[in-house]
């Protein structure tokens, strides 16, 4: 439930009521139309108030900052933890892989965490129920993309721009506190979210090249991963 | 901004301009403002839905009774066409 929008409605929905009555008394159709349609839009509005529903934001940055307790000294223990990801397509099936190596296709569907010639890497097979995103294979296409998926489905920010170019630079801006707090984590939900839904948009494998935050404003450079 | 804002928004501007005009060109017939309001609902619904389809029993709810509505004065006009007097 969205109180701020129950709330107009209602406002909405009262002062029409009382604009119709008003009208009727008068015997002003005018004022009865006016009054008819307020009812029909605070009707809509504390509908959508009543039904929408904000994401579980914070259950899952309680989650992930639980589960960070596991995965950073994992990464630690592997030596990864300055390494940033990728997102690989092999056989047709999309890997998030974690190595300061090159990516060894053969062998990344095998095992999720190895050590491959002395090069521990993790690949991690992304689930292929994960929603569909529309495909790209132009910057304007990627950025609407990546506006549909990170700011209104995900609230990750709230606007993205694209420089396409032969490195893809993406910027977010107005990124929230928190989610700027948890970018700081190797293998965080945001740099994941961005690589992943870029590299599933234009079904290449791309490699999370540098990532900076300045202010509130993330910004992200992906480089196509070169054919081993 | 989030698609729901910019439906509530859109649909209370909308709402409001298409009442304005009508008042301007002297509308007395109440259902005209009504029959207008929804349809602007039901465009604006399709261009910028603030809701994922089907997800919810209570928009599906309003949707199915803006739709009976707006039938109903439709089909008061079109008898009052057909038949007047």
């Amino acid at each position: 439930m969205e109180s701020k929008y129950l709330i107009v409605g209602l406002n909405i929905l009262g002062a029409s009521i009382l604009l119709g009555i008003y009208g009727y008394l008068v015997n002003d159709s005018r004022l009865i139309g006016v009054a008819l349609s307020g009812i029909m839009a605070g009707t809509v509005i504390s509908v959508l108030g009543w039904t929408h529903t904000e994401y579980a934001v914070n259950l899952y940055a309680d989650y992930y900052r639980l589960v960070r307790n596991i995965v950073i000294p994992l990464m630690e223990d592997l030596g990864l933890t300055g390494v940033l990801p990728s997102v690989i397509f092999s056989e047709g099936k999309a890997y998030l892989f974690v190595s300061p190596g090159k990516p060894i296709l053969d062998k990344i569907s095998s095992s999720v965490i190895g050590i491959d010639e002395g090069i521990p890497y993790i690949a991690v097979p992304i689930p292929e129920d994960l929603p569909e995103v529309g495909k790209a294979t132009r910057g304007y296409e990627l950025e609407g993309v990546l506006r549909d998926v990170l700011i209104n489905t995900y609230g990750i920010g709230s606007n993205v721009e694209v420089t396409w170019g032969s490195d893809i630079k993406i910027l977010i801006y107005n990124v929230p506190i928190h989610n700027i707090h948890l970018s700081k984590d190797p293998l965080n939900p945001v740099d994941l979210a961005v690589l992943i839904t870029a590299a599933r948009s234009l079904h290449r494998s791309l490699v999370l090249k540098e990532r900076v935050i300045r202010g509130n404003v993330y910004q992200a450079i992906l480089k196509e991963v070169a054919e081993t | 901004m989030k698609k729901i804002d910019l439906f509530a928004l859109t649909l209370v501007v909308m709402i409001f301009i298409s009442n304005f005009m009508l008042l301007y060109t002297g509308e007395a017939r109440a259902d005209v403002y009504l029959s207008l309001a929804i349809l602007i609902y039901y465009i604006l619904y399709s261009v910028i839905p603030p809701v994922e389809a089907g997800k919810h029993k209570e928009i599906s709810l309003l949707n199915g009774g803006l739709f009976i509505i707006f039938l109903v004065i439709v089909s008061y006009r079109v008898y009052q066409v057909l038949y007047p007097g």
